[in-house]
């Protein structure tokens, strides 16, 4: 088997590497201090294992595991002794290990991954958003008047009290509806919540940076939980 | 206060000596980094990130075998997240016992 660890802590990444020695045919390709990185090696190479730390900054062990299409087996590594049962609800993990991870301990986590199946072929991904878009465009009743916008002209749309903002390149509607019912007319591949309050055209992203998305001059935030669907969709090299 | 000692880095390490000179080496280096950026966010009342920063002690806590001071970061990391920062003179005194020692090794 082959392995990759994921840990901000140096002390962590050198116990977890130290044991990777000790168990057989375990070999470790590479090490992480941050979640990103990881995100990035992956969508380039195949590895049989992960061991995960849960608690990072920005970006936590789940959210990486949200991620990733089809995840490897992975441990996941606390300082959390009374861990959240959370870790039992993704088909993928293994087992856990409490930090300072004892060589014992190590060594029957890696038995188990070595002998892991997952229950069922059952992924990572969330449960698929049935739209029903259709053609290219989204009609929308202002004053009395049905007007038509091109998916591709829309830039953001705003949840606004009982009304919607859609910003577009050339225009700014005002719509009496709710984030909820635009969103399930919208495309979902050029269409992307990632806040309460703002869906984006996927397409005109300009930059990312920290918790936030530039599109054309507005920044809008990305929440925590929103966060690992937008990470899993953007093309990173 | 229970005191910092090498007995659980000896354990990890059995008798890979040049293991155990490694990770005091790391904890050397990570450590005094570790509690500077806690003591920076507790400053600025950043209660949540404090909380994060003390979860991250634990296993530096933990590693230098404190098992008292492990449950007082429990239960002070749980206070952080619910904004009271009324541990953190106890916590304080944990991270002094344990720079001390580790400046020392």
């Amino acid at each position: 088997m082959n392995c990759i660890i994921i840990d901000d802590e140096a002390l962590a990444r050198a116990i977890i590497r130290n044991h990777c020695v000790k168990a057989d045919e375990l070999e470790v390709l590479e090490e992480f201090s941050n979640a990103i990185a990881a995100i990035k090696y992956l969508n380039q190479n195949t590895v049989d294992l992960i061991f995960l730390d849960i608690h990072m900054p920005d970006f936590t062990g789940f959210d990486f595991i949200q991620t990733l299409k089809n995840p490897p087996k992975i441990v996941l590594t606390t300082s959390d002794r009374n861990f959240a049962i959370e870790a039992f609800e993704y088909d993928c993990i293994v087992d856990y290990l409490v930090k300072p991870v004892g060589l014992p301990r190590f060594l029957k986590a890696v038995q188990k991954a070595e002998q892991f199946k997952p229950i069922t072929a059952k992924t990572a991904e969330p449960t698929a958003k049935t739209s029903d878009a259709e053609g290219n465009d989204l009609y929308v009743n202002i004053d009395r008047r049905l007007i038509k916008i091109n998916f591709d002209s829309i830039l953001i749309i705003e949840a606004k009290g009982d009304y919607i903002l859609i910003k577009t390149e050339g225009k700014n509607y005002t719509v009496h509806s709710t984030l909820k019912k635009i969103e399930d007319k919208l495309p979902e591949s050029k269409f992307l919540k990632i806040h309460r309050s703002y869906v984006i055209n996927f397409h005109k992203i300009i930059d990312i940076e920290d918790n936030s998305v530039l599109i054309a001059k507005d920044v809008i935030p990305i929440s925590r939980s929103n966060r690992p669907i937008l990470m899993k969709r953007l093309n990173l090299l | 206060m229970d005191n910092p000692n090498l007995n659980k880095i000896r354990e990890i390490a059995g008798d890979q000596v040049e293991f155990q000179k490694e990770m005091i080496t790391i904890i050397k280096e990570e450590l005094p980094v570790e509690v500077e950026v806690y003591r920076k966010n507790l400053n600025a009342k950043y209660f949540l990130k404090s909380a994060e920063d003390v979860h991250k002690l634990k296993h530096k806590i933990s590693i230098l075998n404190m098992a008292n001071s492990y449950e007082l970061a429990i239960n002070y990391e749980n206070e952080l997240r619910a904004g009271n920062p009324e541990l953190a003179g106890q916590f304080e005194e944990t991270l002094q016992n344990m720079l001390d020692f580790v400046a020392k090794l």
